[in-house]
C-alpha cells in the first residue's frame, strides 16, 4: 500500500518536473517560425504581387494607376496595372502600384486615386472574399467598394456598382526594363552611316547606376 | 570481351558517321550554329592582347582611278567612270581632277607610307594611263614610267607591292566598242593588257591582283547601276559580267602560272568582297539556311567557281537556272584552283544599297572574324590577304577620324582573333584607304583615308590622320601586346580591410508586419461564409513583447546577409519616412526603431554597418514632403533640415553605426536639378555646406564618445580621352573629371573652394558669350567650414567613359563641359552599355591620390547589370578584374584603400540587374565567388593559407552554429536522457525502499510501531 502511495507521488513529481522543464524550454521553441495560416498569406507571404481582374458581360479590365495618379480600367495586363498588394492589419490591406510606387487611394465620395503618400483613412481596403473566388475591396474608412465604373453612383448603399468584384492575378507582364539593353553585334547595323555601331549616339546623360533605383 | 569489342565498333561506327554528316558537309552553314552555353566573357570573344606573326604584312591601299587624279594628263585616255560622272544623269555634280592626284604628288604619298610604316602597299594600275584605248598597242610611255618609278622606290623602302590590274577604270573605248565586260572579246583583251604588265613590272611584283571586287563591277555597274557605267539591266546581263570576269581572271592566272611564275615566283589572285550576315535567330535553321543562300549569292558567286570545285554554288543555280551562264567541263576545271591565296575585302561598299542586296531578312553584321571563318570552312583552309578593310568618315570630319580609331581597332582584332583561336592562316592587312579621293558614287561626300587631303588646295599636302596615328601605332607594336594594366595580379588586402556591399535605401516597414504576435484579439474566420474575420468578444490573448524579428523585411535581408562572408553592408536611410515634414517634431519613432533593429541584428551577425543618410534616385528625390515642395535643394532652409535630420540619426544610431556616408553621389543631382546650370550649381553648393554641416555636427557633438568617422560618397568614373592623339580630347577628359569629381572633392579635400579651372572654364566661356553659367561662391566662414570636412574620401566607381571634346552652347552644366561620349565597343559591355574597363579604377584611386594626398579610401559602390539571373558570368569577372586593380592600386602605387563595397545586394523588379541576389531572393553564383575573394582577402598566390583568420575565435562559433542548427534533435535527446535518468532514479528508489521495507518486516517483527501503519492508512484515505 504505502508503496503504491510513495510511486503516486513520485510520478506526480515527476510529471511536475518534466513540466518545469518543458516550460523553461517554451520561448525556445516559439523561435521557430509559425508558418502563416492566415488566409490573407496564403500566396508567397504578406505582400503579392497582382493585377487585379475585373468583368462584365462585354468588357475585361484591369485595374491600372497612372503616372499622374489617375485610376482607370486597362483592356490588357500591363506595368501600370501591377500592384502589390500588403496586408496591413487582419482583413484590410493596401495597394501600391509596382510602376510609380503610388498608393491606391479613394476620396470620401468613392473616387479612386493613386497618392504617394500613404493615409490610412483613405488609402486602406477591407478585402472580403467572395465563394467564387472573387474579391470586394471597401474603403476601410469610408465603407465604399472600389470600383472601375464610372456611371454608377457609388455610396454606401447595398447595390454593388458595376467592375466592383476584382479577380487578382498572377503577373505574367515583364517588367520595363529602365535602360535599353543593347548587344552590339547582335544589334542592327546602321550600314549607310559613318558610324554604324552608334558608337557616339550614347545619351549625354549617362545614368549613374546608383540612380536608377 | 566480345561485347567490349562491339561497343568499340559501334562507338567507332558512331564516330564516322559524325565525321561524314560534319566532315564531309562542312561548310559555312557551322559558323552559325552558336554554343548557347558559351559564356560572355569567354576570352575567345573578348579583345585579345597579343601580336600578330613575325612577317605579317601591314598595309595600306589607294586604287588608280579614286587618287591619281591628272585625268586628262600625260596621253591618258578616258576611263568608264570620267564618263559616268560626267554623264547628264549625274548632273555634273562631281569632278574627277580635285582628288588627290597622286600621279603629280607620288612624293607625298611615298611618305605617308614612310610615316605609317607599313610593309605593303596595294594600289591599282590604270589601264587607260597605259593603253589610252585598252587594247595592247603602243604604251604611253609616260604612264610607264610613273609605275616604274612608283614600284622602284617601293622596293627601294622595303615595301611590297600589292599590284591589282583592275579597279573599275575600264578605258571608254572598251565600252564603247564592245559594251564592256558583257562581251567576251574582253577577255582576250584584259588578259593582253596583264601579259604586258608581268612583263613590264613582274620582276618587282610578288604579290598580283586581277580584278577588285568582281561583284560590285557586275552588280553595280550593270544591275543597279550606281558605279560605272550605270547600266539598269536585268539579271542575265549582271550574270553575263560576272561570268566574263571570273573566265578573264582564270585566263590571267593560267598565263602568269605557264609564262612569268617559273622565274617571276609571284602569287595571284582576285580580289573578292562580301558583307557578313547574322541569322535573326540564332537558333532557327531555316535562317542559318538563309545566311548561307545569302552569302552563296554574294561571296560564294566568285569565290566558288576560282577556290571551289570550278562552278556556281548550287544555291545560285537553282535560283537563276535560267539567266545563270554555265560552265563546261572544261571551262570548270579551267578555272578551279586559280588563285594563290584568297584576297578578302570586307568594307562599306559590300554593304549598299542595302535594300538590294539578298539580305533574305536577316542581320547585317560587321564580324570580320566570322566572314574569315566561313572562308576558311568554305574553300580549305586558303592563305588569306584581307586586301581592303575599314570605314568612312562625312566629309566635313578632318584629321580627327575618332570613329575609325575604334573601328580599326574593332576589325583588326578580330583578325587577330581569327589567327589565334581560329587558326586562320591571315597574312596580311590592308587599311584602306590611304588618302582621301574619289569614293565612287559618294564622290567627295564621305572620306576613307588614313591621310586628309584638302582637295581645293593646290598643294594637296597629306596629313595624318588620328586614324593613321593609330595604325602606325599597331603596325610599330605589331598588334595588341599585353601590357602591365590588363595582367592579372595576385596578392591580398591587410586583415582590416573592409569586404562590402551596397545597397540603396532600405524602406522602413511603418509598424511591425507581424501583427498576429502584437494583436491581442481572437478572430474567426469565415463561420458565416463571407470570407471576414469576426472578432471573439471578450477574449482578450497575452501577447508577447514587441521584437526586431517582428519585422519581416529584416528578417529577408538578414537571411541575405547571412549567406555573404562581407565584412560590412551599406545601405540607405529614408529621410522622408525618418521626418515626414521634414521637421524634428514629426520624427518617426517607429520608423528608427525599425532601422536601429536593423542595424543592432546586421551586429549580431558580425557585419557593421556603413550608414547612408541621404540616398537620392531618379524615381525619388527622398526628401520629405514640404522640403520638396519648397525647392527641395534649391532652397537654403533645406541645409538646416538636412542637418538637423543627420543629427537625430546620429544621436539615435550612432552607438551603433561608426561609418556614415552623409550624401551619397551629390555630383550626379546634376542629371535632376538640370533646368538651368544655375541650378545645377546652387542644388550643389547647398549640398556641399549641408554635408559640412552635419560633419561638425558630428565632429563636435558626437565624436568623442561614439568614435566614428563621417564622409560622403562621390560618383567617380574614370574618363579616358575617346582619341588619346588629339590634344582637345585628352583636356576634355580631364576637364570631364573637374567638372564631375573635383567639382565636390576639391571644396572638401583640398582647397575649400571650387577647383581653379572649372572657374576659369566657366569664365572664359562666359567671355565669348558660350554661356551664362557661374559657380557660387563660398563665405570665408563656409570655407572653413567645407574644408576637410570628411574623415575619408569615399567613391563610387562602375565604369570608364570615354570623352570626346565637343563645344556646346547653352547655359546647362552638361553644355558648360563641353564634353561628348563614345561606346568603345572592344571593351566588355554590359546590357546597359556600362563598358568593363578595370584600369580605370586604378586610374581614378591614383588621381584622387595625386590630387588629395594619401587619404584612405574606400570605394563604396562598384558593379555591374548582368542579364543572367543564374548564371551572372559578367559579374564574376567584373568584381574579380576590378578588386585585382584594387590590389595594383594598393600595392603597387601605395593608395590607401581601405575597403571595397560590391553593388548592390539585391534585384529591383525592373532591369538593370545590378544585385548579387534576385529580386526573389535567391543568390546568383557572383555570391560564391565573392565569398571566396573576400575569404583569401584576394587573390594571394596560395590561396589556401589565411592569415586573418584567428582559429580562437572561429572555433567556438562553428560549434555554436552546429547547436543552433541541431537544436530540436539536441533538445529532444535531452528530453530522452532526462526521462530515462527519472525512470532510473526511481526505479532504483523502489527498490531500495523495498529491500529497506522487507528487511525492516523481516528483522524487526515485534517492534513494528502500529501507529505509522495507521497513519499511513490515514494518508491514503
Amino acid at each position: 500500500m504505502l508503496a503504491i502511495s510513495t510511486s503516486l507521488q513520485n510520478e506526480w513529481c515527476l510529471l511536475f518536473i518534466s513540466l518545469i522543464f518543458w516550460a523553461t524550454l517554451a520561448p525556445m521553441a516559439s523561435a521557430f517560425p509559425l508558418p502563416n495560416s492566415s488566409p490573407l498569406y496564403q500566396f508567397e507571404g504578406q505582400v503579392r504581387l497582382r493585377h487585379l481582374y475585373t468583368a462584365d458581360e462585354q468588357t475585361h479590365l484591369f485595374l491600372e494607376i497612372l503616372q499622374d495618379g489617375q485610376v482607370r480600367g486597362s483592356r490588357h495586363q500591363n506595368a501600370f496595372s501591377l500592384l502589390e498588394i500588403k496586408a496591413v492589419k487582419p482583413g484590410i490591406i493596401r495597394m501600391q502600384g509596382a510602376k510609380t510606387s503610388l498608393f491606391l487611394c479613394m476620396t470620401s465620395n468613392g473616387h479612386l486615386y493613386g497618392s504617394e503618400h500613404y493615409s490610412e483613412e483613405s488609402c486602406n481596403f477591407r478585402e472580403k472574399v467572395l465563394h467564387d473566388g472573387y474579391n470586394l475591396y471597401y474603403s476601410e474608412h469610408y465603407d465604399i467598394p472600389v470600383s472601375l465604373s464610372s456611371t454608377g453612383t457609388l455610396s454606401r448603399n447595398r447595390q454593388l456598382p458595376p467592375f466592383s468584384q476584382f479577380l487578382p492575378l498572377v503577373n505574367r507582364v515583364p517588367l520595363d526594363p529602365v535602360f535599353v539593353d543593347y548587344n552590339f553585334y547582335e544589334q542592327e547595323l546602321d550600314i549607310e552611316s559613318a558610324d554604324p555601331l552608334s558608337m557616339m549616339g550614347q545619351a549625354p546623360g549617362f545614368m549613374s547606376p546608383s540612380y536608377v533605383f | 570481351m566480345l561485347v567490349w569489342y562491339r561497343k568499340g565498333s559501334l562507338a567507332l561506327g558512331a564516330l564516322v558517321f559524325v565525321w561524314i554528316v560534319t566532315g564531309f558537309d562542312m561548310n559555312g552553314r557551322s559558323v552559325w550554329i552558336k554554343d548557347p552555353n558559351l559564356s560572355p566573357v569567354n576570352e575567345t570573344q573578348m579583345f585579345l592582347y597579343d601580336t600578330f606573326p613575325p612577317e605579317f604584312l601591314w598595309g595600306v591601299g589607294t586604287s588608280a582611278f579614286q587618287v591619281e587624279g591628272s585625268q586628262r594628263k600625260d596621253g591618258k585616255g578616258p576611263s568608264i567612270w570620267e564618263y559616268f560622272i560626267q554623264s547628264p544623269l549625274r548632273a555634273g555634280s562631281m569632278t574627277d581632277d580635285d582628288s588627290s592626284d597622286s600621279y603629280t604628288f607620288l612624293e607625298k604619298d611615298l611618305s605617308a607610307l614612310d610615316f605609317l610604316g607599313v610593309s605593303s602597299y596595294q594600289f591599282s594600275i590604270s589601264w587607260p594611263r597605259l593603253f589610252p584605248t585598252g587594247v595592247v598597242t603602243a604604251v604611253n610611255e609616260k604612264g610607264l614610267h610613273y609605275y616604274n618609278r612608283l614600284l622602284n622606290s617601293l622596293l627601294h623602302r622595303r615595301i611590297e607591292p600589292v599590284v591589282t590590274l583592275y579597279h573599275w577604270d575600264l578605258p571608254l573605248t572598251l565600252q564603247e566598242e564592245y559594251g564592256g565586260w558583257k562581251n567576251e572579246s574582253l577577255i582576250d583583251i584584259f588578259s593582253d593588257f596583264a601579259m604586258f604588265c608581268f612583263k613590264a613590272f613582274g620582276d618587282r611584283v610578288k604579290y598580283w591582283i586581277t580584278v577588285h571586287n568582281p561583284y560590285l563591277v557586275a552588280w553595280q555597274g550593270y544591275g543597279t547601276g550606281i558605279h560605272a557605267p550605270g547600266e539598269r539591266q536585268e539579271g542575265a546581263a549582271v550574270y553575263t559580267v560576272g561570268h566574263n570576269l571570273i573566265k578573264a581572271h582564270a585566263r590571267v592566272w593560267h598565263q602568269y602560272n605557264k609564262y612569268f611564275r617559273p622565274h617571276q615566283k609571284g602569287f595571284l589572285s582576285i580580289t573578292l568582297g562580301s558583307y557578313w550576315i547574322e541569322p535573326n535567330h540564332s537558333k532557327d535553321a531555316s535562317d542559318i539556311t538563309k545566311c548561307q543562300q545569302s552569302m552563296q549569292a554574294t561571296l560564294g558567286w566568285f569565290a566558288k567557281p576560282i577556290h571551289g570545285d570550278g562552278d556556281y554554288p548550287e544555291e545560285l543555280k537553282s535560283k537563276f537556272a535560267s539567266i545563270l551562264p554555265n560552265f563546261t567541263k572544261a571551262e570548270k576545271n579551267h578555272i578551279r584552283g586559280t588563285a594563290d591565296f584568297f584576297a578578302f575585302s570586307f568594307g562599306p561598299n559590300n554593304f549598299i544599297p542595302q535594300n538590294m542586296l539578298p539580305k533574305m531578312g536577316q542581320n547585317f553584321s560587321l564580324n570580320l572574324r566570322e566572314a574569315l571563318k566561313w572562308i576558311k570552312l568554305e574553300y580549305h583552309s586558303p592563305r588569306i590577304l584581307i586586301a581592303e578593310n575599314g570605314w568612312f568618315t562625312k566629309s566635313s570630319v578632318k584629321t580627327e577620324d575618332t570613329t575609325v580609331i575604334y573601328i580599326m581597332k574593332g576589325f583588326i582584332n578580330k583578325v587577330l582573333q581569327a589567327i589565334k583561336y581560329d587558326k586562320i592562316d591571315v597574312f596580311g592587312y590592308t587599311a584602306w584607304s590611304l588618302l582621301d579621293g574619289f569614293e565612287w558614287q559618294h564622290a567627295y561626300s564621305i572620306r576613307r583615308g588614313l591621310f586628309y587631303v584638302d582637295f581645293n588646295s593646290k598643294e594637296k599636302e597629306r596629313i595624318p590622320k588620328s586614324s593613321a596615328l593609330y595604325y602606325k601605332q599597331i603596325i610599330q607594336e605589331n598588334g595588341f601586346p599585353m601590357k602591365e594594366s590588363t595582367l592579372s595580379f595576385q596578392s591580398r588586402f591587410p586583415c582590416d580591410f573592409f569586404w562590402g556591399m551596397a545597397e540603396s535605401v532600405i524602406k522602413a516597414e511603418s509598424a511591425a508586419s507581424s501583427p498576429q504576435f502584437r494583436d491581442p484579439n481572437l478572430y474567426l474566420w469565415n463561420v458565416t461564409g463571407d470570407g471576414l474575420f469576426r472578432q471573439v468578444k471578450g477574449v482578450q490573448l497575452k501577447t508577447r513583447p514587441a521584437q526586431c524579428t517582428d519585422f519581416v523585411s529584416i528578417k529577408k535581408q538578414l537571411e541575405l546577409l547571412s549567406k555573404t562572408k562581407i565584412t560590412h553592408y551599406r545601405f540607405a536611410l529614408s529621410w522622408s519616412l525618418i521626418l515626414p515634414t521634414g521637421e524634428l517634431s514629426s520624427i518617426n519613432r517607429q520608423v528608427l526603431r525599425y532601422y536601429r533593429c536593423m542595424v543592432s541584428e546586421m551586429i549580431k551577425l558580425r557585419i557593421s554597418p556603413v550608414v547612408t543618410l541621404y540616398y537620392p534616385t531618379h524615381r525619388s528625390l527622398g526628401l520629405p514632403g514640404p522640403l520638396l515642395q519648397n525647392g527641395g535643394w534649391l532652397n537654403q532652409s533645406t541645409i538646416q533640415a538636412f542637418r538637423n535630420y543627420a543629427e537625430v540619426c546620429f544621436q539615435k544610431l550612432g552607438d551603433l553605426v561608426k561609418f556614415w556616408i552623409t550624401i551619397n553621389e551629390p555630383n550626379r543631382l546634376s542629371d535632376i536639378y538640370n533646368n538651368s546650370s544655375n541650378d545645377t550649381y546652387q542644388a550643389a553648393h547647398n549640398l556641399l555646406i549641408a554635408h559640412a554641416l552635419a560633419w561638425h555636427v558630428y565632429d563636435e557633438k558626437y565624436r568623442s564618445f561614439q568614435r566614428g568617422q563621417v564622409s560622403l560618397s562621390l560618383h567617380s568614373d574614370w574618363a579616358e580621352p575617346a582619341n588619346s592623339f588629339i590634344d582637345t580630347h585628352r583636356k576634355a577628359a580631364e576637364r570631364f573629371l573637374q567638372f564631375e569629381i573635383a567639382w565636390f572633392s576639391d571644396p572638401i579635400f583640398k582647397t575649400g573652394d571650387y577647383p581653379v579651372a572649372m572657374r576659369e572654364y566657366l569664365r572664359h566661356k562666359n567671355s565669348k558669350g558660350l554661356s551664362r553659367s557661374a559657380l557660387p561662391h563660398f563665405t570665408s566662414e563656409e570655407k572653413k567650414l567645407i574644408k576637410g570636412a570628411a574623415d575619408f574620401y569615399a567613391l563610387n566607381h562602375f565604369t570608364t567613359r570615354f570623352v570626346i571634346h565637343e563645344a556646346k552652347n547653352g547655359s546647362r552644366y552638361e553644355f558648360d563641359r563641353d564634353v561628348a561620349f563614345l561606346q568603345d565597343f572592344t571593351y566588355l559591355n554590359s546590357p546597359s552599355r556600362s563598358a568593363v574597363v578595370p584600369e580605370g579604377l586604378r586610374k581614378t584611386l591614383n588621381w584622387i591620390k595625386k590630387r588629395y594626398g594619401n587619404t584612405d579610401v574606400y570605394v563604396t559602390a562598384s558593379g555591374i547589370d548582368d542579364h543572367s539571373l543564374n548564371n551572372d558570368e559578367l559579374r564574376k569577372y567584373y568584381i574579380e578584374k576590378y578588386v585585382q586593380e584594387a590590389l595594383k592600386a594598393h600595392h603597387i602605387d601605395k593608395v590607401k584603400i581601405r575597403g571595397y563595397f560590391a553593388f548592390k545586394l539585391t534585384d529591383e523588379k525592373a532591369k538593370p540587374r545590378f544585385g548579387f541576389f534576385t529580386s526573389d531572393s535567391k543568390a546568383k553564383p557572383a555570391v560564391q565567388f565573392y565569398n571566396r575573394v573576400i575569404s583569401s582577402n584576394g587573390f594571394p598566390l596560395e590561396p589556401s593559407e589565411n592569415v586573418c583568420d584567428s582559429p580562437m575565435e572561429k572555433a567556438p562559433c562553428a560549434l555554436c552554429l552546429s547547436l543552433t542548427l541541431k537544436g530540436p534533435l539536441i533538445f529532444f535527446g535531452c528530453c530522452l536522457f532526462s526521462t530515462f535518468l527519472l525512470l532510473m532514479s526511481i526505479i532504483l528508489f523502489h527498490k531500495r525502499k523495498r529491500r529497506k521495507w522487507y528487511w525492516a518486516k523481516n528483522s524487526q517483527p515485534v517492534c513494528t510501531p502500529v501507529k505509522t501503519r495507521y497513519k499511513n492508512v490515514l494518508n491514503q484515505m
